[in-house]
């Protein structure tokens, strides 16, 4: 689920839980993991700030719950799902404060032309309006599938939900997302 | 028209759009690291040697308690067939013998001949077993 190779689970783990070397290794934890976890919560809330803010608040929740990692699951499904639960906190926030009742999020989506931070062509400005036309679970599976190819087995540990289950949802979104374009053509 | 449209995502392609500032995740891990406060782990409980040992344990008595049922249940079945012991049978199918109990033995008449009825039953019952067997 991430990139560096020379990354030891295991040996992190171990270093996680004796006080000499648990910051060093949260540390290696966070370099590992920022660039995976910024792109799975950017592509759900849309903006750098908002996610720059999740990013840091998932960092600090499982560095402060640290001994409740106990290694039973990987680093990465519980990094993840701490992700995703910030992340869909936020959101909800954004829906009660925005008064959006509406299935989708298409709210986050509104001013991306005008963000300074997403430099996307036509096309890509109406697949972010796609996808963020679709419920939360479906987009969920689709940023995840669709731009982190990520492996159903894996989706499966972070979601809590079978990979059955998953794939018939991806299978939904993608229909929407086609749909979604030859609506608009 | 589903190539049109499948068309359409191959052409936008994998990467969304979106993009960060200039350095952002060289300095992330940094900046990152400065904010997390001070605190103490606690080392992962290694599991007793008990906690180790307990479900082999269980399911040792598990298997212990199967046998022991099994054990009784045939029990009964034993003492069943010790009821209608063979030589015994025998022996309250001849005659002289029946005499003699009732004569000197301490047994009273009333339970030899009910013992004679539930062994004439029982050879009665073994009798048809074997016929419809056959």
């Amino acid at each position: 689920m991430a990139s560096n190779n020379t990354f030891n689970e295991e040996e992190i783990v171990e270093q996680l839980h004796d006080n000499d070397t648990c910051r060093s290794a949260f540390t290696k934890i966070i370099d590992h993991y920022s660039k995976p976890l910024y792109w799975q919560i950017r592509r759900m809330v849309i903006d750098h700030d908002a996610t720059n803010d999740l990013l840091q608040e998932t960092f600090l929740k499982a560095w402060t719950n640290i001994d409740c990692f106990r290694g039973d699951a990987k680093l990465s499904t519980w990094l993840y799902r701490i992700a995703i639960n910030e992340t869909l906190t936020y959101i909800a926030k954004e829906k009660s404060k925005n008064q959006v009742s509406v299935s989708g999020d298409s709210f986050l989506v509104e001013n991306i032309e005008a963000d300074k931070y997403f430099d996307g062509d036509e096309l890509k400005v109406k697949l972010q309006k796609a996808v963020n036309s679709l419920p939360e679970k479906q987009r969920l599976v689709f940023n995840m599938r669709y731009f982190d190819e990520m492996r159903y087995e894996d989706m499966s540990e972070i979601l809590g939900t079978s990979i059955g289950a998953l794939k018939a949802s991806y299978h939904h979104a993608l229909k929407k997302v086609e749909q979604f374009f030859s609506d608009i053509d | 028209m589903k190539n049109n449209k499948s068309d359409i995502l191959s052409r936008i392609g994998k990467d969304a759009g979106f993009n960060v500032p200039e350095g952002y995740f060289d300095s992330f891990t940094s900046q990152m690291e400065s904010k997390l406060p001070e605190q103490e782990v606690h080392p992962i409980p290694q599991p007793t040697k008990w906690q180790k040992i307990r479900p082999f344990i269980y399911m040792a008595a598990m298997f212990v308690g199967i046998w022991l049922m099994m054990k009784i249940f045939n029990g009964f079945g034993e003492k069943e067939h010790g009821f209608y012991n063979p030589e015994i049978v025998a022996g309250f199918q001849n005659d002289s013998n029946i005499d003699y109990l009732m004569m000197g033995g301490d047994i009273s008449e009333y339970d030899i001949l009910t013992y004679q009825d539930s062994v004439n039953t029982y050879m009665h019952d073994a009798s048809i077993d074997d016929s419809s067997e056959n």
